[in-house]
């Protein structure tokens, strides 16, 4: 019963369909083409042309101005310019560098201590020169190049500690 | 707080016035005996110098050689500059070989005084010191020359023994080069070493006064320059000794540190900031600008700056210009006097001397009061090598006069006419002169500020 219903409607609305007649085309396509550029064209407004005039303007002001200005006139102006001048570097003594104190340490007149020492007690006040001093005898090869890292290590070559005579520890 | 300061400067000063505390035995000034050999004056008169002559000397740098001679001597194997010294001291008559070698002291023209010798005749001597490091100053080798110098004295000396008196004479040329070369450019202890070098070499005059056969050394004696050892240059070390080692001090109105750079500035400053430790490091700086501000301002103020100006001054750099003001102060008022002959000056330097902790009473004045070299001591000691070196003309001149009559001691020093005989630069007049008996007494009265054992006494007899 349904598919009777259906196919009756169907066949009205073929019957309808059969009726229309295509109308005519309303679009001129060349029209449509000219309008479209035309729209674009009117898109870009003066900015453009007033810009590239106003900077010609411009142009030929300055030009002129470059044409009609006076001769400079050279001004020397001395300029003060503050550098940061490398300061004393703090004192260290020189006590410091016989490991005598850590970095911690408070100066010590050296230089003035030993002038006011040797004016008051006389030049026996200076200490002994180094070169009284006997120098260390060297206990091995290590001792007479230290860091250096001897191919091979010999007894014959360090000295015996308790003996003082070559041939290694015992 | 000014009771505070009189103390602080009392006690500082006790090391500069520790030479006072001598004047207990000024009056024992040691008498040396001399039994001279009558010698005429050379022919031609300046045959025999005491220092190298111009056309022997050659351009460089004799500290370069002076420190490769210390290398030579480096090892211990040397005698100390104690044993050196005794070997000076000692009698001519009891100095020997075997006492020599004891006591492992180099002798005889080897390479080491051959070395001296050639150091000796360079124009220039640069000691290249590092005075920017101030209180750091270290003065590598000047006690390694000091025994090079008594070293090239004492063999100079055993030519004497040895009868070679015309070799010893040119040998003496070199440890007096040396001296004169000490104190050049360098530091005060550099120029005291140089003089005791200078009296060292001159005490061999005696010995060869003494030694027959010795040419007369009246005329070598009088070419030396005057003063023999300039303390000129040392004494204005230590007068900029500041100046060197902090820059900024030079003008701390113009200086461009900042206020925490002048704090670091017067941290450095050894009698204010120096300390015991950080904090102290710290805190001292801050104290002593509390305690001194006030005077600072009004300094500044009275010194005509505009009071807006110093308001807004950084306060450390207010207190380093008052102390610096201060310090230049004192220091000029001290130093001037070095610059006036001994003789014209000997009375007000000595007045100058014993006023010092009086004009202290400022108190920016604490740090000459910490600081003020014993000028006086080196000013009395240059003059009195002087003294020495005219002294010993006196003694060549009496040699002259006892050869050429007949081995006879001038009843005075008028009566020698052969030659000019000089008088005491420290005091500008005469030595004096005693005869009695066979023995003659040269002596000079002691400046204010000598040790009687720097004094002039001789007892001079004519070998016969």
């Amino acid at each position: 019963m349904s598919d009777q219903y259906d196919d009756r409607e169907m066949i009205d609305l073929e019957n309808a369909l059969s009726s229309l007649s295509p109308a005519p085309s309303g679009i001129d396509r060349d029209g449509l083409m000219f309008q479209a550029g035309q729209s674009s064209a009117r898109r870009r407004g003066r900015i453009w042309p007033l810009g590239a005039a106003a900077l010609a303007g411009a142009a030929i002001v300055l030009g002129a101005a470059l044409v009609a200005r006076p001769a400079p006139t050279v001004t020397e102006r001395v300029v003060y310019v503050p550098i940061e001048r490398p300061r004393t570097p703090p004192y260290v003594s020189a006590a410091r560098g016989a490991g005598t104190g850590g970095p911690e340490q408070a100066p010590v007149m050296d230089y003035f201590a030993l002038r006011a020492k040797v004016l008051a007690e006389g030049l026996d006040a200076l200490p002994e020169p180094q070169t009284s001093r006997r120098p260390r005898e060297p206990e091995s090869l290590e001792d007479l190049a230290p860091g250096i890292r001897w191919p091979y290590r010999s007894s014959i070559f360090q000295r015996n500690r308790s003996t003082g005579q070559p041939g290694g520890t015992t | 707080m000014r009771y505070a300061l009189t103390w602080v400067t009392l006690l500082c000063m006790l090391a500069p016035a520790a030479p006072c505390a001598e004047e207990a035995g000024r009056d024992e000034v040691p008498v040396t005996r001399l039994k001279l050999q009558p010698a005429p004056e050379p022919v031609p008169a300046l045959k025999y110098r005491l220092l190298p002559g111009v056309l022997e000397m050659e351009p460089g740098n004799a500290a370069t050689l002076y420190n490769w001679a210390v290398a030579k001597i480096t090892g211990g194997q040397n005698g100390n500059t104690k044993e050196l010294l005794e070997l000076l001291e000692m009698p001519i008559e009891d100095l020997t070989i075997a006492r020599v070698r004891a006591a492992r002291a180099p002798h005889g023209r080897g390479p080491l005084f051959r070395l001296l010798e050639r150091a000796g005749r360079r124009e220039d001597c640069d000691w290249d010191l590092e005075l920017s490091v101030g209180p750091a100053l270290d003065l590598p080798s000047i006690t390694d020359q000091r025994k090079l110098a008594t070293i090239a004295v004492l063999t100079a000396r055993m030519e004497i023994v040895w009868g070679n008196c015309e070799e010893a004479v040119q040998m003496l040329q070199t440890p007096l080069a040396m001296a004169r070369h000490m104190a050049q450019g360098a530091a005060l202890i550099h120029g005291l070493v140089g003089m005791q070098v200078a009296r060292l070499a001159l005490d061999r005059v005696e010995d060869l006064a003494q030694a027959p056969g010795s040419p007369n050394l009246y005329w070598a004696l009088t070419a030396l320059p005057r003063p023999l050892i300039d303390m000129r240059d040392p004494v204005e070390t230590e007068r900029h000794m500041f100046d060197l080692w902090l820059p900024d001090l030079r003008d701390p109105e113009s200086s461009r540190l900042g206020p925490e750079g002048w704090r670091e500035m017067i941290e450095q400053f050894p009698s204010l900031g120096g300390g015991s430790g950080p904090l102290r490091r710290k805190l001292t700086p801050s104290l002593v600008a509390l305690w001194m501000y006030t005077d600072a301002k009004n300094h500044l103020i009275e010194r005509g700056r505009d009071p807006d100006q110093v308001e807004a001054m950084p306060v450390f750099q207010m207190v380093a210009i008052y102390v610096m003001d201060g310090w230049n102060r004192v220091m000029d008022d001290q130093f001037k006097w070095f610059y006036v002959p001994y003789a014209e000056g000997e009375e007000v330097i000595a007045e100058a001397q014993a006023s010092f902790t009086e004009t202290l009473d400022q108190k920016n004045d604490i740090l000459p009061a910490m600081l003020m070299p014993a000028l006086y001591g080196t000013y009395s000691q240059m003059a009195g090598l002087d003294r020495q070196v005219a002294a010993l003309r006196c003694i060549e001149a009496v040699r002259l006069y006892a050869a050429l009559h007949d081995g006879e001691l001038p009843a005075s020093l008028s009566e020698i006419k052969e030659v000019p005989v000089p008088l005491n630069p420290m005091t500008g007049e005469s030595f004096q002169y005693e005869v009695v008996g066979e023995t003659a007494t040269l002596s000079a009265p002691l400046g204010p500020h000598e040790r009687a054992k720097d004094g002039i006494r001789y007892e001079l007899t004519i070998a016969k």
